[in-house]
């Protein structure tokens, strides 16, 4: 293999520079000639019908120009989920735009669109709302008693998916246990953080076509939905591709209420509305979902599973959304195939309560799963004295052996063994009894956790959209324009998908720019940015477009040359003979040729050329990826724990990920970095929080809804990138985004356990959980 | 009832009409058509619309803007020196501190007071500087480098 | 919030004018960002703000007797320091310090003061050092102890027609020290729980003067901690007796419980932050 010219070196993002000087391109710029806002009327009531409802009042406010009810709205059930087709038989079709029955506190009931938002807000309390109120069920496990509250008819129980999977024989296994181990271990609720809120401007013509600009993470997947909850065909929604958002992460991953609001009232009043959510509105729309799970495990005294049985129960909240998948992504991913074992059992439980949505947040149900078992293998490291990295490796998956549930592949890049060993290395890791310890009221501690097993892409579940598309296009200049639909949602896909561009094409990433004008009707169809993906999935449909660019440069260069195309290559934005670079032509010329008239005037004058060489130099490319291969990731915490307050402080991290290729290093280094943080945050401080009587949030903003600042960070995140080089992935590329957010709670919790001797089995591990376990706290 | 404010941002003075509970950022945003200045949250915790007023970093969506009269402002739109970016925002676009960059115009600004009085920043002093600055995906860190290399190649 | 008049009075008069006009609706503005988060939380109903930019009070004014602070000094102004011969003051820079500079920017010392909030740093620091507040009203200016101004929580003993216009922090003898220490979830929080200290020490050792101040939710107001006081009065301040001090400390309050933290919890910290604080009083003193 040649040596890179582009990838693995650290590229500099076309975005930063504008974003540096104010940044234009975010959804929340948006701006329509006429242009109203709306604002949305929100439930009080965690459960309720609404016996009347009536605007008159607010429609005669001046300024209001619309007023939407229920009443107006299409009672067709949806599921919001962008990455399946709508009607998915793996998801739960349970939504409205806007229903007469509440289940939330926060559910919208009505919105008023206004010349101004403060007229459309002071519109709304001239809304008045009966209610008769219903009772009320916010505990998962208390919904599924026979004597619950039903929140959606026909749902016995509340359960809205209980998906379960058997492999081997349990019984045989956990009889072949030399110990067994049980433990609940409990997640909470909490928000991806997105700094840009979920805005969008949709604007519907008199002929009822309908254009939107929203601030999201799949552009295809609003258009399909969009157009399903409208009623229309999806040729009539175009939905612009903003040059960027303000964050993600799963955040912005379902259709809004917001979008097909904006719609129905643009199709009211014939003019655009724009509706922008506040920071309330945004925490109360998704989440990471709770889930609580009960873990028995057999193991042998020399450290081997015998037996595995999870059970999990996920609080979906008021409609199923995204937890009917959520919850088998973390059977899977959570727990089923992180170690392989004969003898495993794994049920869950999507429960219906009157709680907020969840929604996808990275790692999508693997976070849960993983401070779950990477916590309960520390409690069995513990018990049968056995060092937690010889007891992973006991119990994992080699490169080269078969795909854990995919018998067409193998792991032909994984290097588990890599991460833990060169992570362990790196932070000098030692054997627990070999550890100094201090006397003082501060306590330190060193802990691991892994993500042995997690899928770019999602190949293997049913109903969800994998494919990808690209379109290259050569300039003149001998630049390349490249056009797809995938959005940047910060983590720099934009700049990864030009450097594999550049890489293939043979010309410097400076030279390729992203096209900024895209839409639903220029660009081919690509899922979301999401779950791992884009580097390797997009990434691949980038070169393929690159490649079938780069064919019909050649074609034409041959004919300049005189040579024939396979004989030729392009290095440094030039084409030349193979191994004689000195002789060749620069891609623009190639480029001009292509495009210029018939007849060139050249300095021996005019000079025919050929017709089969005319024509734009143009690449496109629409696939879904071969494989999904796994990344394998460690992680390695050390912390500080004050014993008299409780607080925990991380002194330093260190993480190792096999991502098959690096590509932007310091883009990967930003990506886990910002990793570490959500998932720090997860693991200490980040909770929503509601009143347990009336269901209304107590977190409604960042005073109460605790993140990590930079004060709180570890002072130097380091990040170790092992290469294994994946057949199937563009330049041996596989994928980084996630396991750095699944992986530092449960590293987190072990080394607490290892500074202070407590174990914490409910996230997140606040002061007050540590001094309450190190019985410092009164009796009530 | 509207007043008339006047105050000066990015060096052009400029008279509003505002309401009394009109904020600084609402009127540079959606009367000015600056966008540098970013709505994150409600309650002046996530430091997106950070500006200068009066050389101060403040939460503009917590200034009233009548109380702002008279006052200079400055937005992120009012750094680059003569067309080009001024050196912590190139410093920010190569240490790798924008990722999704709607925190980053707040980030500057701040950043911006810090190293306005021409002292040595450490580690923490910047950790501590930007505390009222909230970033979802970098983590901190190349932005704390960022800030660092400015103050130490002046 | 119906934010419905906004004035910007020329001198004190007019202030008291308006806020006699106006009574209950009347809302003094400092830096904005205490009114501000009580609108956007929809505390507010119908308000006048009543802008102070037109009255001198800013500054800090040093003198033999102590220093003054004007009502419309920003926090920022008080982050600087201890100097050498300032120590005493040094739980009020801790405590300037601990906001982030956004808000330290804005907040002004009467804004802070008025709230009467116990989360604020600052009033915990200031009622360690016997902070005396100035309020202007129809008959001039009134002297309050700043422990007699909370009356609970967000409620001060203000008139209708006063207002504050400045802090003065009588000088301490030499030999004093002061230090704050808070408790947080972040480093942009309000206190959980936050303790404020000051010392004075004769040449022997002995503690001959000392103020306990807890903040954050341990009571409804900033609460100083005679009890604690009383172990220290008169004693040597070895570690014993500031364990001492900080379990009488702890067993003196009933904290509230929230969403934030228990108030059992706050109980337990309480006690540490107060021996923290002393500790850090301490190790200032000359």
């Amino acid at each position: 293999m040649t040596e890179s010219a582009v990838i693995g070196k650290s590229a500099l993002r076309d975005d930063a520079y504008e974003k540096v000087a104010g940044g234009q391109g975010y959804p929340v710029n948006v701006k329509y000639p006429g242009m109203l806002h709306a604002k949305i009327l929100r439930s009080h009531h965690p459960h309720a019908r609404v016996v009347r409802i009536d605007a008159a009042r607010a429609e005669r406010l001046p300024g209001v120009k619309a007023v939407l009810l229920p009443k107006d709205a299409p009672q067709k059930a949806y599921s919001p989920v962008y990455f399946v087709p709508t009607l998915a038989a793996s998801m739960v079709q349970d939504m409205l735009v806007l229903s007469e029955r509440v289940r939330y506190v926060g559910q919208p009931l009505a919105a008023v669109a206004a010349t101004t938002p403060a007229i459309a807000e002071a519109a709304l309390e001239l809304i008045e709302v009966d209610y008769e109120e219903l009772p009320v069920v916010f505990d998962p496990e208390l919904a599924m008693r026979d004597d619950a509250p039903q929140i959606h008819d026909g749902v016995p129980n509340n359960i809205a998916a209980h998906p379960k999977f058997e492999f081997g024989d349990l019984e045989q296994g956990f009889a072949e246990a030399d110990y067994i181990f049980e433990g609940t271990y409990e997640t909470q609720r909490v928000h991806t953080c997105y700094m840009e809120p979920r805005v969008c401007v949709v604007d519907v013509d008199s002929r009822g076509r309908v254009t939107v600009e929203s601030s999201m993470q799949h552009l295809f997947g609003l258009r399909e939905k969009l157009a399903f909850v409208l009623d229309i065909p999806e040729s009539r929604v175009r939905v612009v591709k903003p040059p960027y958002i303000g964050g993600g992460f799963g955040g912005k991953l379902d259709l809004g209420y917001i979008e097909p609001i904006a719609a129905l009232l643009s199709m009211k009043t014939g003019r655009p509305v724009r509706i922008e959510q506040s920071r309330y509105e945004d925490f109360i729309s998704s989440a990471r979902h709770p889930i609580k799970v009960y873990l028995k495990t057999g193991v042998t005294k020399d450290g081997i599973f015998t037996a595995r049985y999870g059970k999990s129960i996920l609080d979906t909240g008021a409609h199923a959304t995204h937890g009917a998948e959520v919850i088998n992504v973390h059977g899977f991913f959570g727990f089923l195939l992180t170690y392989p074992c004969q003898n495993q059992t794994w049920e869950g439980y999507t429960v219906y309560t009157n709680n907020m949505v969840g929604g996808g947040f990275r790692g999508y149900g693997a976070p849960q799963g993983a401070f779950a078992v990477e916590s309960q293998i520390d409690e069995i490291c513990e018990k049968i004295g056995m060092d937690p990295i010889e007891f992973r490796l006991k119990n994992s998956r080699a490169e080269g052996d078969p795909h854990p549930f995919n018998p067409e592949f193998t792991l032909s890049s994984y290097r588990f063994e890599e991460c833990l060993r060169r992570g362990a290395a790196q932070f000098g890791w030692v054997n627990r009894e070999d550890r100094t310890r201090t006397e003082n009221t501060k306590k330190r501690g060193v802990g691991l956790a892994c993500q042995p097993m997690w899928v770019s892409g999602c190949l293997g579940f049913p109903d969800i959209y994998e494919h990808s598309g690209a379109i290259v296009k050569l300039n003149r200049d001998g630049t390349a324009d490249l056009a797809v639909a995938t959005i940047d949602l910060g983590s720099g896909q934009n700049t990864t998908l030009r450097q594999i561009a550049a890489e293939e094409l043979g010309i410097s990433v400076e030279a390729v720019h992203i096209t900024q004008s895209a839409d639903t009707e220029t660009v081919p169809f690509d899922a979301p940015s999401h779950a791992s993906r884009v580097t390797y999935s997009a990434g691949n449909a980038v070169k393929g477009a690159a490649e079938a660019a780069k064919e019909r440069l050649l074609e034409v260069a041959g004919t300049m040359l005189e040579a024939d195309p396979q004989d030729l290559e392009v290095r440094e934005g030039r084409v030349s003979v193979k191994g004689s670079p000195s002789g060749g032509i620069s891609v623009g010329a190639v480029v001009e040729r292509a495009e210029s008239p018939f007849v060139q005037m050249t300095a021996v004058g005019p000079q025919p050329t050929t017709v089969a060489e005319k024509g734009t130099i143009i690449g496109v490319s629409s696939m879904a990826p071969a494989s999904n291969p796994s990344p394998a990731t460690a992680q390695f915490v050390e912390v500080e724990v004050d014993t008299e307050t409780g607080e925990v402080v991380i002194l330093r991290a260190v993480f190792a990920h096999d991502l098959g290729k690096l590509i932007n290093p310091m883009g990967a280094q930003g990506q886990v970095e910002g990793g570490f943080q959500q998932g720090m945050g997860y693991a200490l401080m980040e909770r929503l929080q509601f009143d347990p009587e009336n269901g209304a949030c107590l977190t409604p903003d960042f005073l109460d809804y605790k993140m990590p600042t930079a004060v709180e960070m570890p002072r130097r995140i380091e990040s170790i990138f092992i290469e294994s080089n994946e057949p199937t992935g563009p330049f041996g590329a596989k994928s980084l985004a996630e396991p750095c957010v699944i992986v530092p709670a449960p590293a987190i919790a072990n080394a607490v356990f290892d500074a202070i001797g407590v174990r914490i089995r409910q996230l997140p591990i606040t002061p007050e959980k540590v001094l309450a376990a190190l019985g410092k706290l009164e009796a009530n | 009832m509207k007043q008339i404010v006047n105050i000066e941002v990015n060096g052009d003075v400029h008279e509003v009409a505002a309401e009394p509970r009109d904020s600084l950022l609402e009127v540079l945003r959606d009367h000015l058509g600056l966008v540098g200045p970013k709505r994150g949250c409600d309650g002046g915790g996530c430091g997106c619309c950070t500006v200068l007023l009066d050389g101060r970093a403040v939460y503009s969506c917590m200034v009233y803007v009548l109380s702002a009269e008279g006052s200079a402002v400055t937005t992120v739109e009012g750094l680059a020196e003569d067309g080009q970016l001024n050196p912590l925002q190139s410093a920010f676009v190569e240490a790798g501190a924008v990722q999704c960059g709607y925190c980053t115009p707040g980030m500057i600004m701040t950043a911006t007071e810090l190293l306005a009085d021409g002292e040595d920043l450490d580690d923490d002093e910047i950790r501590h500087g930007i505390a009222g600055n909230l970033c979802r995906c970098t983590g901190y860190q190349k932005i704390v480098d960022a800030v660092q290399n400015v103050a130490r190649n002046r | 919030m119906e934010l419905d008049g906004f004035f910007t009075p020329e001198n004190s008069d007019e202030v008291i004018e308006l806020l006699a006009q106006f009574g209950d609706e009347a809302l003094v503005l400092g830096g904005g960002t205490f009114i501000h988060s009580l609108a956007v939380r929809g505390l507010l109903a119908r308000v006048r703000l009543i802008d102070l930019r037109n009255l001198a009070l800013v500054g800090i004014e040093s003198a033999s007797a102590g220093v003054r602070l004007g009502a419309r000094t920003r926090c920022a102004a008080l982050a600087r320091g201890p100097s050498e011969d300032g120590r005493w003051l040094g739980a009020v820079h801790d405590a300037a310090r601990h906001l982030p500079l956004q808000v330290r920017n804005a907040a002004t010392v009467g804004g802070c003061v008025a709230a009467a909030s116990p989360f604020f740093d600052l009033p915990v620091a200031f009622m360690a050092l016997d902070g005396v507040v100035g309020a202007r009203g129809s008959n001039g200016i009134r002297e309050i102890d700043i422990e007699a101004l909370y009356l609970g929580l967000f409620e001060n003993s203000l008139q209708q027609t006063e207002f504050i216009v400045s802090v003065t922090l009588p000088r301490m003898p030499a030999g004093s020290a002061s230090a704050f220490v808070k408790f947080a979830s972040n480093a942009n929080d309000l206190a959980i729980v936050s303790a404020a200290a000051r010392v004075t020490v004769d040449a022997s050792g002995r503690c001959t003067d000392a103020r306990v101040v807890i903040g954050g939710g341990v009571a409804n107001r900033p609460w100083r901690s005679r009890a604690a006081e009383g172990v220290l009065q008169g004693a040597t301040l070895g570690t014993d007796t500031l364990e001492a001090a900080g379990d009488a400390a702890a067993s003196d309050v009933e904290p509230l419980s929230d969403h934030r933290a228990s108030g059992r919890y706050r109980k337990a910290v309480a006690g540490v932050l107060v021996r923290r604080a002393l500790t850090a009083a301490l190790a200032r003193v000359p």
